[in-house]
């Protein structure tokens, strides 16, 4: 079946070939009234054969007599303009028109107003005024269907991206995301933390941290079937794709942009944290016998022992030239990045390069991209799984406020090696990662005929990571001695090679009235991944820096080697048609994709969909312009887990052979099959646009890290099967964008996106626990299941009924009543579960004379959050050894009464947060040419201003890892990182 | 140039044909290939590594105690404030009240049956057929465990292909093959352990298997019981051939001073030398290759953070199980299976008045027997019976409820001891001969057997009837995995008890599968849950 296949390919590629057809070079100018217009893109209509406008106006693009150029510019109404004769074109765009934006979508562009798929843009204007850490950030809140959830608000701490909600069970459910046409391979590119015993592990940071937020020119969001069956096997959970700017030829001068700012960040509390008590609070509340602790004199206060007011800036200058047959853009990033708890931040220095040349009077273009970065990771103990002792959140919230953190003669304060001086814990511990990785390609593009185009692009996307932390032999903690030794050294190192090889065939034609864009496909990816780690524990207790001095460990040391190297092969066929007649659009796609990952007898995969769409209303006068309906059907497929995971593999462990995978030759692509409709509009002159969307998805063939308890007898390795079952999301999608007023010199712009989402899971044969609660007393809680007729991750914890008159805790019992915990049993209700169900982004943008202003809220409805932390800490026995919130102490929960997993640690985790605001002004040309600048900008930006929850915990915006046996949680909130709130002051100039 | 054209369309074309068509086979970096059906291809299954399977069970408390004992009327995991909560799993043995999701019966199941694969992987293996005799026997042990608290066994006729999900034999079903296969290793085991084959731990004897086949027969008539069923009527057959099969053994109970010693003899360091342990797990002291086993919970479980050895301040023996000792007009203190001390023990440890091993409780003292001990709140340390499973007392929060100290700690290396863990021992054959008389077996002497239990620890005679059994063996096997059989055998198990209000519902009879296990298609959840 492979060998037909390719074959295939190859006589059409052939055929193609033969049909020899002749492209000119055609030129022209693209202004709008206000003057020419940098920037605008002119696309051969039907192709994705297209280029941008010089600073001046101009284009050059290859194209035949009769072809149609679409020219199009963001807010601005397209025009189509046929090539007829030799001379230039010069085309003139009138005002606005918001759906005539050209998205890129995989292996091509496209008109927002032709396509057919759930497809959403935005450009770099929108997110270039404010600053983030990584690209998923500045989609917070933007589009609709698309749901971005920091781990936690630590710099370049981890994100969950989740496009139309989660697709999968256990395999992955982030996004493809597609980087200049190379589809990255996903997973983290440095180690998580971990090897300190009960202290538990971290989460690694966002590998999309890699991208200089002001190299991206454009992210499009794919959501549908319909758009992402291009990517088949790793399009079930929507694709992005990441732009980055370029510079184009002919331009001409040559051009510098700095951009500049620098920012204060501070710890920022919801409207309702619940803080632990102040010493005066702690002290008042002392009981009469509690006499040890009231002739303590000590003070501290967690806050001011490990958070801090953080400063940070951040600097680019990129540089474009070009000249008639080449253009040059190269920039530097670097973004200094404290966080608001001490020993944490990032330091990111970022280099990009593209070049565009072409050869053979334009019928070749080579465009070469480098992008380049290497970031200093400094991280402390913040990790997800903490146990009794705490990490170093959780010892700051629980010292006694009357304890000191220092004696009167500078040593640390002890109390037990598991009651920690956090203080003493912060000083005591460093965690320095460095990651640099390289992203390059070389994109070459062949005009074979004035219809036919060959392209080929090969990347290589290299990623290497050192991770050193090490814990001083000082400080006394639980379970960390070795031979009477302390202090323990880790050392973890990761490095991925992942090679891109695609080859695409354009096809595009007219005839009879029908447009058509052909593309015909071949991709081979090859994704390698290793790492070593080991640690090292017992040292001299005066040795300061172990890691550099590793062999001071003692003999016989606890030390934990460990290393894994692995590869994995994709190769790809795919086919896509676009086709118009009138007012009738279809794109059809069918893509086949191989992976080594998969049984012997199941290694390709088959991914069909298709789109049609009927433009109703097209450029009309009057209420309604644009009207397009349309529905789109298609498969799509997950292979995001670990190679070797289908055969069977022994490896060394303490000089035995052991087995760790079962083989399963079965093991299948987990499919999702999606359908839905949707509308886009524009109505009131163009003034109000947007499109509402109904999808469903249903994905089969679960895979799934089969349990122990299921393959019995058998060996404990696990094995990989398709599990039964529907994971069934439905959702409905609204995005609108109001254009207010629009005059000469005020404009005010305000656009809503909102999302509603369900989840079920369906014909489940499992019962799988999942979300690990950590803390005293806990040993092997969770919080939530997977089960047949819920949705994901539901919750499944006893029913908390207040207390009874003695302060003990009444659940409900099997009959329904209250009781006492004994006879209680755990209740699984679908309506407690933590994945929001409405999601709502708002954003405005008002623009008056040289001012300009933006703002953007963002909210998450319907869900429930678990704070594991009071779980854990916040019990009302600890008083007055440990220090709890107030609320607790007033409760009415005895001291006694154990904090079991149950519903009083539930909250609801509704929120809305204010998030950006933006306040910007452009000075006069006359000004910014006194410092021999085109263009000068300032601008004041604040993030996190407000937000309004009733959620106790740090912030309500959380998702803490804490899955179970690999399969993943949701909305678990233990010891996070708080989130900060930042203002920052910024310049824009352009040389 | 159009030629230079042309070449480089040529050069880029034929790349991408040389480049493509990979054939995705792969092949692993980290490790190596295996072969199918999970014996690791290469990776060796040896006779230790069931014997591991078994030790699994024992050396965790919450498995071994956490399914035989907790769900009894003899021990119990009370909550302390925050701490030992181990998500209600301890409280919901106790009180009756798991479901498919409980880690340990889920732990326990997982265990059994990985000793049921691996003795298979065994048994497939003829160059270790020295040691084929002990894994039958470890076999039918884990298909014992099974029936007994699964009612149901997976197993796989042949493990070439794991994909394919494995079949479940009844309880029923099941039965006849446990029995099976400890008859063919009795009749190829040895009288006395030694030369065991390759491994030096294998110390498994003929008397081994007769008790795990008395045991079958004995519990008979429960394990061939439909669902539903809670008071049995035994097959006098089978209550014969349990008495045959004990009067076969060679074990005899120790002899000595009927202070206790005799009774101790099978917990001190060096038990290895009791004539009346018919199996156990060996220990090392300070470890080594030969160290199979570690009884340390046996006393680190209950023992406060305060005492010498320390411990967990956990598990406690529920107070109506204490009153078993003082039946009979034996005064409390007097019945040295649970209150025994020697002057070594005062010395290096946290003991009471006579109390050096045994069931803990009152005041607590340091080692050398005069410093009274506080808990942590600064209250005396005296160990009062439970009186709630969930404590509500802030007063008595660490000091509620007898504490087990079932092995005498080994004062050489706390960490490390020298105890063996006790599997079988002759005095529960002993009980067994004479309950079996007691339901209509022939050739036993009930009343002797149970004089001779008595006699032994200096405690005068009872009379011969099953009531007097069910108290003895509570007595005399307390906290060593039985008295879960015990109730059940006698129709008491779903009774209500202190800590537990209600008659229980009759699906606590088995415990539940666990869910996960359900994936298996050919796999039904137990009657109830």
């Amino acid at each position: 079946m492979k060998k037909f296949q390719f074959k295939a390919f190859l006589s059409g590629f052939l055929f193609m070939v033969s049909l020899g057809m002749y492209a000119q070079s055609v030129s022209g100018t693209v202004s709008s009234e206000d003057g020419p217009l940098p920037g605008a893109t002119v696309v051969v209509k039907g192709t994705s054969n297209g280029t941008t406008t010089d600073f001046d106006g101009n284009f050059t693009i290859n194209a035949a007599q009769g072809d149609v150029l679409m020219v199009s510019y963001v807010g601005l109404s397209s025009q189509e303009v046929a090539v007829e004769g030799d001379g230039p074109i010069a085309v003139v765009l009138a005002a606005g028109n918001e759906l005539d934006e050209i998205v890129v979508t995989g292996y091509g562009t496209i008109v927002k107003r032709d396509a057919t798929g759930a497809v959403d843009a935005i450009g770099s204007e929108t997110f270039d005024l404010i600053s983030a850490d990584s690209p998923a950030q500045v989609l917070r809140g933007k589009v609709a269907g698309v749901q971005i959830t920091s781990a936690s608000g630590e710099p370049g701490a981890g994100v969950s991206i989740r496009v139309r909600g989660n697709t999968s069970v256990r395999s992955g459910n982030e996004p493809l995301i597609v980087v200049d046409g190379v589809p990255l391979s996903g997973g983290a590119t440095q180690s998580a933390s971990g090897g300190f015993g009960g202290l538990g592990g971290g989460s690694p940071r966002n590998p999309l941290n890699f991208i200089n937020q002001n190299d991206i020119e454009s992210i499009s969001v794919l959501k549908d079937a319909s758009s992402t069956a291009i990517y088949g096997s790793r399009g079930a959970n929507g694709v992005i794709l990441i732009t980055t700017k370029r510079a184009k030829q002919g331009a001409g001068e040559a051009q510098v942009t700095y951009s500049g700012s620098i920012s204060f960040a501070s710890f920022a509390e919801n409207s309702s944290f619940e803080d632990v008590m102040t010493r005066d609070e702690f002290i008042s509340n002392l009981p009469s016998d509690a006499a040890s602790v009231r002739a303590e004199n000590g003070t501290s206060n967690w806050r001011d022992t490990i958070l801090r007011d953080a400063t940070s800036h951040q600097h680019d200058v990129s540089f474009v030239t070009s000249g008639e047959n080449s253009a040059t853009r190269l920039s530097f990033g670097a973004n200094i990045q404290d966080g608001i708890i001490q020993k944490t931040g990032m330091d990111k220095y970022n280099l990009s390069f593209f070049n565009s040349y072409d050869l053979f009077d334009k019928k070749v273009n080579i465009q070469t991209r480098a992008l380049y970065s290497d970031i200093n990771d400094q991280s402390h103990l913040i990790t997800n799984d903490a146990g009794y002792q705490g990490n170093i959140i959780g010892a700051a919230l629980y010292w006694r406020p009357t304890l000191s953190n220092f004696n009167p003669d500078g040593s640390y304060v002890f109390q037990q090696r598991d009651y920690i001086n956090p203080k003493h814990l912060l000083d005591a511990f460093d965690d320095l990662t460095n990651t640099k990785r390289l992203l390059a390609s070389v994109n070459l593009s062949i005009n074979l005929t004035d219809k036919l185009t060959f392209k080929t692009l090969y990347a290589v996307d290299n990623s290497r990571s050192l991770r050193e932390s090490q814990m001083s032999p000082d400080i006394m903690l639980q379970d960390q001695s070795q031979n009477g030794f302390e202090g323990t050294a880790r050392v973890s190192t990761d490095e991925r090679l992942n090679k891109t090889f695609e080859n695409t065939l354009n096809y595009k034609d007219s005839f009879g009235g029908v447009d058509l864009d052909l593309v015909l496909g071949y991709s081979y990816y090859n994704y390698y991944a290793s790492g070593k780690s080991f640690f090292a524990r017992g040292f001299n207790a005066a040795q300061e820096n172990l890691i550099d001095n590793l062999e001071g460990v003692t003999a016989a040391p606890g030390n934990g080697p460990s290393s894994y190297a692995n590869e994995a092969e994709l190769q790809s066929y795919f086919a896509r048609a676009v086709l118009s007649y009138e007012k009738f659009l279809a794109t059809l796609t069918y893509r086949v994709d191989g992976s080594s990952k998969f049984g012997e007898d199941s290694k390709y995969g088959s991914f069909p969909s298709i789109g049609v769409g009927y433009k109703v209303f097209e450029n009309a006068e009057g209420s309604i312009n644009d009207l397009k309906v349309r529905a789109n059907y298609g498969k799509t497929g997950n292979q995001e887990f670990s190679p070797n995971s289908a055969i069977s593999v022994a490896s060394y462990n303490n000089t035995a052979l052991s087995l760790v995978n079962n083989a399963n030759p079965n093991l299948e692509w987990e499919k999702t099959t999606s359908y839905g409709v949707g509308v886009d509009f524009s109505l009131l002159n163009a003034r109000l646009t947007g499109s509402v969307d109904y999808f469903v998805k249903e994905t089969e063939d679960l895979i799934f890290p089969i349990p122990e308890s299921a393959t019995k007898p058998g060996p404990a390795s696990p094995r990989l099967i398709n599990l039964d079952g529907v994971l069934e999301n439905t959702g409905v999608e609204v995005a609108l964008n109001y254009n207010i007023i629009d005059s000469d010199n005020l404009t005010w712009d305000v656009s809503a996106n909102a999302s509603f989402l369900n989840n079920t899971i369906k014909d489940f044969p499992g019962f799988i626990p999942t979300a690990n609660i950590n803390g005293q007393g806990l040993s092997g809680a969770f919080a939530q299941v997977i089960a047949n007729n819920a949705p994901l991750f539901s919750y499944y914890v006893f029913e908390f009924r207040g207390y009874d008159s003695n302060g003990n805790s009444q659940y409900t019992q099997p009959d329904g009543s209250a009781g006492p915990l004994g006879s209680a049993a755990k209740q699984l209700d679908e309506e407690l579960q933590p994945l929001p169900t409405t999601n709502l982004g708002f954003s405005t943008s008002v623009s008056y004379g040289n001012f300009d202003i933006g703002t953007t809220f963002y909210g998450q409805f319907g869900h429930y959050l678990y704070s594991n932390t009071a779980n854990a800490l916040y019990v009302r026995s600890a008083y007055p050894t440990r220090n709890i919130p107030k609320y607790v102490l007033d409760g009415g929960q005895s001291a006694a009464d154990p904090n079991t997993p149950s519903t009083k640690f539930m909250e609801k985790g509704d929120f809305l947060r204010w998030s950006n605001l933006t306040i910007g002004y452009t000075f006069d040309s006359s000004v910014a040419e006194q410092i021999g600048a085109s263009n000068f900008r300032v601008y004041l930006n604040a993030n996190n201003l407000a937000t309004f929850t009733n959620y106790t915990g740090f912030d309500p915006e959380v998702t803490i890892d804490k899955g179970r046996n690999g399969v993943p949680s949701a909305g678990m909130d233990y010891f996070t990182y708080p989130r900060a709130r930042t203002f920052s002051l910024g310049v824009n100039l352009t040389f | 140039m159009k030629n230079r054209f042309f070449n480089l369309i040529g050069l880029v074309v034929s790349t991408a044909v040389i480049v493509s068509c990979t054939d995705l086979e792969e092949a692993p970096i980290d490790g190596v290939t295996a072969g199918s059906g999970g014996s690791g291809g290469g990776s060796s299954v040896t006779y230790r590594t069931v014997l591991n399977d078994m030790n699994a069970i024992y050396a965790e408390w919450n498995r071994h105690g956490g399914l035989n004992e907790m769900a009894s009327d003899s021990w119990a995991g009370p909550t302390r404030g925050a701490d030992w909560d181990d998500n209600a799993a301890l409280r919901q043995l106790h009180t009756h009240t798991w479901a498919p999701d409980h880690a340990f019966i889920q732990a326990s199941y997982n265990i059994f049956l990985t000793g049921i694969f691996n003795a298979d992987l065994l048994l497939a293996d003829a160059s270790q057929s020295a040691d084929h005799a002990a894994t039958k026997f470890l076999k039918s042990w884990f298909y014992y465990q099974m029936i007994d608290k699964f009612g149901k066994v997976p197993y796989r006729a042949d493990y070439s292909d794991l994909t394919v999900d494995a079949q479940v034999y009844t309880r029923q079903e099941a039965f006849p093959i446990g029995v099976q296969l400890v008859t063919e290793a009795l009749a190829a085991l040895p009288d006395t352990p030694g030369a065991p084959g390759t491994a030096s731990v294998n110390n498994i004897t003929k008397d081994a298997a007769r008790m795990l086949l008395a045991k079958y027969h004995l519990n008979k008539a429960v394990f061939m019981s439909e669902y539903g069923t809670t008071e049995f009527t035994h097959d006098a057959a089978d209550m014969t051939r349990v008495i045959e099969l004990v009067n076969d053994m060679s074990a005899s109970l120790n002899t000595g001073s009927t202070d206790g010693a005799a009774y101790w003899k099978n917990f001190d360091v060096d038990n290895n030398e009791s004539s009346e342990i018919i199996l156990a797990l060996q220990s090392i002291l300070g470890g080594g290759a030969d160290d199979v086993a570690d009884t340390r919970w046996f006393y680190f479980s209950g023992g406060h953070y305060n005492m010498t050895p320390g411990g967990w301040n956990g598990p406690v023996i529920v107070g109506e199980y204490y009153d078993y000792f003082q039946e009979n007009g034996v005064s409390e203190g007097q019945d040295p299976r649970a209150s025994f001390t020697r002057p070594d023990l005062v010395a290096n440890f946290s003991t009471s008045d006579g109390v050096g091993v045994g069931i803990l409780r009152g005041q607590q003292y340091a080692p050398g027997g005069t410093e009274a001990l506080q808990d942590r709140n600064g209250n005396p340390l005296n160990f009062i019976r439970i009186n709630e499973l969930v404590m509500t007392s802030a007063a008595t929060i660490e000091t509620q409820g007898f504490r087990a100290r079932k092995y005498v700690p080994d004062a050489r290396n706390i960490d490390s001891p020298a105890n063996d863990n006790v599997v079988y021992r002759y005095a529960d054959a002993l009980l067994m001969r004479a309950e079996a008389a007691l339901r209509g077996g022939n050739g036993g002497n009930a009343q002797a057997d149970i004089d001779a239990i008595r006699s032994r620890v200096g405690l005068g005679s009872i009379p011969a009837n099953l009531d007097n059994v069910y108290a003895e063996r509570a007595r005399e096997l307390w906290l060593e995995g039985f008295r879960r059989e015990d109730m059940i055998r006698w129709g008491t198990f779903l009774a209500p008890k202190t800590l537990k209000p209600a008659e229980s519902d009759v699906k606590y009879m088995l415990y539940s599968i666990p869910a996960d296990a359900l994936i298996n298609p050919n796999m039904t959840q137990n009657p109830g849950y």
